[in-house]
């Protein structure tokens, strides 16, 4: 380790070359990234659709979608209306992990396949955590009111509630991408 | 323009997020782990001390005196072609005590930067030991080589904690950084003669500069450790000899292989960039090294007193980070570097590349907001009293202020912890709320530092001592042509 030889001969932090491989991967989720935005304005129509079989689980229909927008409806008489805009969407929110695997992913210490996995299962998460939000939302605006619930659901409670999620999917993704590539050689004992 | 609002919010959302957890989770483990100060024997190591001596003649006679009552350390002194009677001490120390070394630079090619100074320091220890006797001679691997200002005062414990199972005596750590703290934090009238607000300006100065350092810089290299890339800083540096050897060793640029020594014109581990230090820890991760930091021991240097000192000091810092984004590629390439660090010194390299990005982002929810004031004040009144809009800035300010100004009382709790002293709850909140001001100061040193780089002005002078700024034998501060390496 501390030997004063050559340079060649003490390559003890022998750089790996990028494999061309990692470095496409990683333009592949730059890219991604990218079209997550482009595709943010969209993805909350889906979530609108999503949103109404979610609202009745947690017991809070009947809801429904207006077909082909982002509006959804809560409540039997005269309904309360809510749009899922963009900044609203879980779409947005996945850019930043895009980037987060575009840079790991040119490391030889990590699996792309893990990488991609993270990506995704965090992308679940959050979109899971923003149908969940909408219900907050929604109940507040059932329990105390639309005009004091909406705000306090949207912008307090389900802002809370978006910032532990997006905690909770960083702490995911670290846990994931942090798994070992392989499983560490052990030495033979030379005789 | 909807789309680009609803990004900038998606990005400060993130980012708010981001910091929370990283607020909770370094303050958490800053305060629940144990200090990491198991003693060890310092005798099994050798100790060398580098002392950069750039006009120092204020506070150089007296640093060396406590350096040598409270350390086994062999101490060099690199006098950089100073002015005044740095040389004339140095070498009075040299003459009187056989502990003391003296390295001279001389114009032209002194001064030109710190990490110029360091490699002179090293390449005078290599000589010093290859002319002693090579039965005699101690192991590259325990022999270990520390950077401390010359206004620096080492805790008396540093070395039996630096030699401890945290520390060196692991083999396969490669550097430590101990705590560093500010000296002057204290200090209510640093400024005297210029008058009671001046005065209670620098001490707030002082006082948050010692709250950075010990809450929040403390806490970030906390996590480091997990993160396995802790970094290094300019005072309080420890390395292994054998780790500097490595470095140069393994740049081929940098060694001589006819004399089997580094070379006379690029002759040592430091990189000789504005973030020399930063860029040692960045090299020592590359080679294999394991970095560490040990909050049981600490080295207490002088904080600034002047704002615009502080922006000069920290825009230097700055400047250094953005030109150390160079190193991405061999992060990425490295087969030491783990995902977590990747992650964590990514971050760090392109985190003023980000504060001026947010510099345009952050402000569009708030820009978005006056239009809707200017378009209809009555509607936008209603709107923040009837329709949830102060709880929209309840959670915009609250976001921004609270977690940053978490970090007094973070700091709170170690000064109690650490020396026993009480600072009280209303101070804490003082100095919480002033510290949100200065931390978004740092959009305005992204800015000058960005400016200085497309201008490729890359020199700096080294921060003067409060002593000589106070005294009026000022440090000339014109630009010096530090190389970039």
């Amino acid at each position: 380790m501390s030997n004063r030889s050559e340079p060649v001969d003490v390559r003890r932090g022998e750089l790996v070359l990028i494999s061309s491989g990692r470095g496409i991967v990683s333009t592949i989720f730059l890219l991604a990234s990218g079209g997550a935005v482009a595709a943010a304005p969209f993805f909350r129509n889906v979530e609108a659709t999503v949103a109404p079989w979610t609202f009745t689980r947690f017991g809070m229909g009947p809801a429904r979608h207006l077909e082909g927008s982002h509006f959804l409806t809560m409540g039997t008489g005269v309904p309360i209306k809510f749009a899922v805009t963009t900044q609203c969407g879980a779409m947005l929110l996945t850019v930043p992990l895009l980037f987060a695997a575009a840079l790991v992913v040119r490391s030889p210490n990590v699996s792309i396949a893990r990488a991609t996995a993270a990506v995704a299962s965090c992308a679940v998460l959050l979109t899971i955590a923003n149908q969940v939000r909408l219900v907050i939302i929604g109940a507040c605006a059932r329990w105390v009111g639309f005009d004091q619930g909406f705000p306090l659901g949207h912008l307090l409670i389900g802002s809370l509630f978006s910032m532990a999620a997006i905690g909770c999917s960083v702490v995911g993704f670290l846990r994931v991408v942090r798994r070992p590539l392989h499983d560490q050689p052990t030495e033979t004992p030379v005789s | 323009m909807s789309l680009l609002v609803a990004v900038a919010s998606t990005f400060g959302l993130f980012v708010v997020s981001l910091f929370i957890l990283h607020v909770v989770s370094s303050t958490y483990l800053l305060r629940s782990e144990p200090a990491r100060f198991i003693s060890g024997n310092p005798d099994e190591f050798e100790w060398h001390i580098i002392v950069p001596a750039l006009n120092e003649a204020a506070v150089l006679d007296e640093t060396l005196r406590r350096l040598l009552e409270t350390s086994p350390a062999r101490v060099w002194v690199v006098d950089d072609a100073s002015d005044d009677a740095t040389h004339d001490i140095a070498a009075s120390w040299e003459r009187s005590n056989d502990r003391v070394s003296v390295v001279t630079r001389q114009l032209p090619n002194a001064r030109t930067g710190k990490g110029d100074v360091l490699n002179a320091a090293y390449l005078a220890i290599i000589d010093r030991r290859a002319a002693e006797d090579p039965e005699a001679l101690t192991s590259p691997m325990r022999t270990i080589v520390g950077v401390v200002d010359a206004d620096g005062v080492l805790d008396p414990k540093t070395f039996t904690v630096l030699s401890g199972p945290h520390c060196f005596a692991d083999p396969s750590v490669g550097a430590v950084q101990q705590d560093v703290w500010m000296r002057n934090a204290d200090n209510t009238n640093p400024l005297p003669g210029l008058g009671r607000w001046r005065n209670y300006l620098g001490a707030t100065l002082l006082r948050l500069q010692d709250l950075e350092f010990r809450a929040s810089i403390a806490a970030i290299q906390h996590t480091r450790h997990h993160t396995s890339s802790v970094a290094m800083g300019g005072n309080g540096q420890w390395t292994r000899l054998a780790a500097l050897d490595d470095i140069v060793l393994l740049d081929a640029s940098r060694w001589d292989s006819k004399r089997r020594r580094p070379r006379a014109d690029r002759p040592g581990p430091w990189h000789g960039g504005l973030l020399e230090d930063f860029e040692l820890g960045l090299h020592l991760l590359m080679t294999g090294w394991v970095t560490r930091f040990t909050p049981g021991c600490y080295v207490a240097q002088e904080a600034l007193p002047s704002l615009s000192r502080y922006l000069r000091q920290r825009t230097r810092w700055c400047q250094g980070s953005m030109q150390c984004v160079r190193y991405l590629p061999d992060l990425w390439r490295s087969a030491f570097i783990g995902p977590w660090a990747l992650l964590e010194l990514c971050y760090y390299l392109i985190q003023p590349w980000l504060w001026i990005l947010a510099t345009f982002l952050f402000p569009l929810p708030l820009i978005d907001a006056g239009r809707a004031f200017v378009r209809s004040p009555a509607d936008w009144a209603s709107w923040v009293r009837h329709d949830g809009g102060w709880m929209w800035l309840v959670m915009f300010w609250g976001t921004a202020v609270l977690p940053l100004a978490s970090w007094a009382f973070t700091y709170r709790a170690v000064r109690a912890h650490t020396e026993g002293v009480l600072v009280t709850r209303r101070r804490s909140l003082h100095d919480g709320l002033a510290y949100v001001v200065l931390v978004n100061l740092s959009y305005v040193i992204a800015w000058r530092s960005l400016v200085r780089l497309v201008r490729r002005r890359n020199g700096w002078a080294k921060t003067s001592r409060v002593a000589e700024h106070l005294g009026g034998s000022h440090v000339d501060l014109v630009e010096t042509s530090a190389r970039i390496g």
